[in-house]
């Protein structure tokens, strides 16, 4: 901690701990090592690649209360609690734009538990669509595996892009000619 | 052949309810015989309303169809079934 007096409220906060960076929210940033990551590193306490926190300190809904000699961006307790919701509510499959609905829904004077309620019924829906697509695809991929002979035959006689170029359809009602497992060779 | 129709909610959504009451109206109207109308638990029967692209409840699907992703007007979903029961005439 540094020794000089506070010149603002925020050094103020800074040196009593309230201020802090995202990826180690109990340390302080003065005690936190420069050398420990740039300055975009500290985003990445809410998500892939340290990405949603800028994303939303561009859109003007978070924003670091500080940033530190070395560059470390300085967040409040208010702060950090959004980064984790946004964080959680990634992780929950919720993408950047849904999250910016759910923060608008939260700054409603009028929304309730119900229209929350609505939007997690309704990401559940998506979600499972997205599980059984997956799933289906996957099971694409295992029969696309077993029909290749696993040769030295060239491309065209190999069924994989054939079926990829023919959109074949991942739940399997589709069967294109051209998925018709080659011959294999003696 | 009956109509079947899918009226896929969420539980507890009371806005859904007062909107399929009246729907069911306009089924009641064109002759409740002649349809089969079933309220479906979206979270109890995730699988149907997955396989029937059902997203954003409530939804209406028409012999198993999801004609109306959103509820539609009781107008509307009148022509769907008035032109659907000329159809099988």
């Amino acid at each position: 901690m540094r020794a000089t007096a506070p010149a603002s409220a925020r050094q103020a906060a800074l040196q009593t701990g309230h201020l802090r960076t995202l990826s180690n929210p109990r340390r302080t940033d003065e005690t936190r090592s420069p050398n420990a990551g740039d300055r975009s590193s500290h985003a990445e306490g809410a998500g892939e690649h340290g990405q949603p926190a800028l994303y939303y300190e561009r859109e003007g809904r978070i924003r670091p209360a500080a940033k530190s000699a070395a560059g470390y961006r300085l967040y409040t307790e208010e702060g950090i609690r959004r980064i984790a919701f946004i964080k959680q509510a990634q992780q929950c499959g919720f993408s950047l734009r849904e999250i910016r609905a759910l923060f608008e829904l939260r700054a409603t004077d009028d929304a309730c538990c119900d229209d929350i309620y609505r939007v997690a019924v309704e990401k559940k829906l998506r979600l499972e669509r997205k599980i059984r697509a997956l799933a289906a695809m996957s099971q694409a991929l295992t029969r696309w595996i077993e029909m290749c002979s696993r040769d030295r035959r060239s491309l065209d006689a190999c069924p994989i892009p054939g079926a990829l170029e023919a959109g074949l359809a991942v739940d399997g009602r589709a069967a294109p000619k051209v998925l018709q497992a080659p011959a294999k060779s003696a | 052949m009956k109509i079947l129709i899918e009226a896929f909610a969420a539980p507890g959504c009371a806005k859904c309810a007062r909107s399929r009451a009246a729907l069911k109206a306009v089924v009641e109207a064109l002759g409740a015989e002649r349809f089969d109308w079933r309220d479906v638990d979206v979270l109890q029967q995730i699988d149907r309303a997955v396989a029937l692209g059902v997203v954003s409840p409530p939804s209406l699907a028409i012999d198993g169809e999801l004609v109306f992703p959103a509820l539609p007007t009781p107008e509307r979903l009148r022509a769907e079934l008035t032109r659907r029961l000329a159809d099988a005439a």
